[in-house]
């Protein structure tokens, strides 16, 4: 169970470590554009990647404080603390797609994105049993909220993108099958799959990100032929 | 009118002015703006260094970009590329 726990770890390292790669350099191009037009779309999607960079920050720093001192840890401890990373992770990844969410134009969006927020604490607050500690239930319970409210943004992301994008370019399609795997890679965390699901899910976001990654490749090379 | 997003406005109004330079009679119809707000914007734009202005020998004022303008303005049309594939502003929106 430590081998698991430790390969878990240190795979979450590599996997966060090309994560905050891809998002910093498509965060790069919007904080560009903000500086310059102070949008307030592009304010809201400076905001949702600054979010999604310390999510995978936050992970990555627990992990490496997990990596370097394991050996002076209990095997319930390190669960606990493993778990804790993976559930803040999720809820700041949460609040990104949320800033993502509202960066939209689209009118109907400004009323129904509020639901995820009040969702969220609701649904940690209903299933509190009162015999467990405090950080274990924020582990447990706050994981599974932030995985419910993830899938619902990203299911709004998904019907922005049907309404809004180019249906006849190719690269936009790789956005929808990022937001598929996010939404898909939290469904299968909410079943009793830990610790598999939890690598299963910082590697979708990984390949979600990788995806982003090459729509901003595209996008420059789209306006280099158009000059 | 449809509504457009502040980043679609500031790409149109670069566009407009081109490498040439342009009137601010021009900017506004290609821009689909009336004049006043496209000379606020504008008063912006040359604040942050992107555009400027001149006045040719007959008098008119002519706005042209700068370096960084040019800049930004391929900056711009990556993003607005990004977020129209995103699906975050309406396809239709901007038609370089």
């Amino acid at each position: 169970m430590v081998e698991i726990n430790i390969w878990i770890i240190t795979t979450s390292l590599g996997a966060g470590a090309i994560l905050l790669y891809v998002q910093a350099n498509v965060f790069s191009l919007f904080l560009k554009s903000y500086r310059v037009t102070k949008a307030q779309q592009l304010k809201n999607i400076t905001y949702a990647f600054i979010l999604f960079i310390s999510s995978t920050l936050s992970m990555m720093a627990i992990n490496t404080y997990l990596s370097i001192f394991s050996s002076g840890l209990s095997i319930e401890e390190l669960l606990l603390y493993r778990e804790l990373s993976t559930t803040i992770y999720n809820i700041i990844f949460a609040l990104g797609l949320f800033f993502l969410l509202i960066s939209s134009t689209k009118s109907f969006t400004d009323t129904i994105l509020y639901t995820p927020l009040i969702l969220m604490p609701e649904m940690v607050y209903l299933q509190i049993p009162v015999e467990k500690g405090l950080l274990e239930l924020f582990s447990i319970y706050g994981r599974i909220a932030s995985d419910a409210v993830i899938i619902i943004e990203a299911s709004f992301l998904l019907a922005l993108y049907l309404t809004y994008s180019e249906k006849e370019v190719i690269m936009g399609k790789l956005w929808n099958i990022g937001i598929i795997l996010i939404m898909f890679s939290r469904a299968i965390d909410l079943l009793p799959m830990k610790p598999y699901s939890e690598m299963f899910m910082i590697f979708m976001d990984m390949v979600a990100f990788i995806l982003l990654y090459l729509m901003k490749k595209e996008a420059e090379i789209f306006t280099r032929e158009e000059r | 009118m449809k509504y457009r997003s502040d980043i679609v406005i500031i790409l149109d109004i670069l566009d407009a002015i081109g490498e040439e330079g342009a009137l601010i009679s021009h900017i506004s119809t290609y821009a689909n703006m009336p004049n006043p707000r496209v000379k606020e914007k504008l008063d912006v734009m040359i604040e942050n260094g992107l555009v400027t202005e001149e006045i040719d020998k007959s008098g008119r004022r002519i706005y042209r970009l700068t370096d960084k303008g040019l800049e930004t303005r391929e900056k711009l049309r990556e993003t607005v590329y990004m977020l129209k594939q995103l699906g975050l502003i309406p396809r239709d929106s901007y038609k370089p």
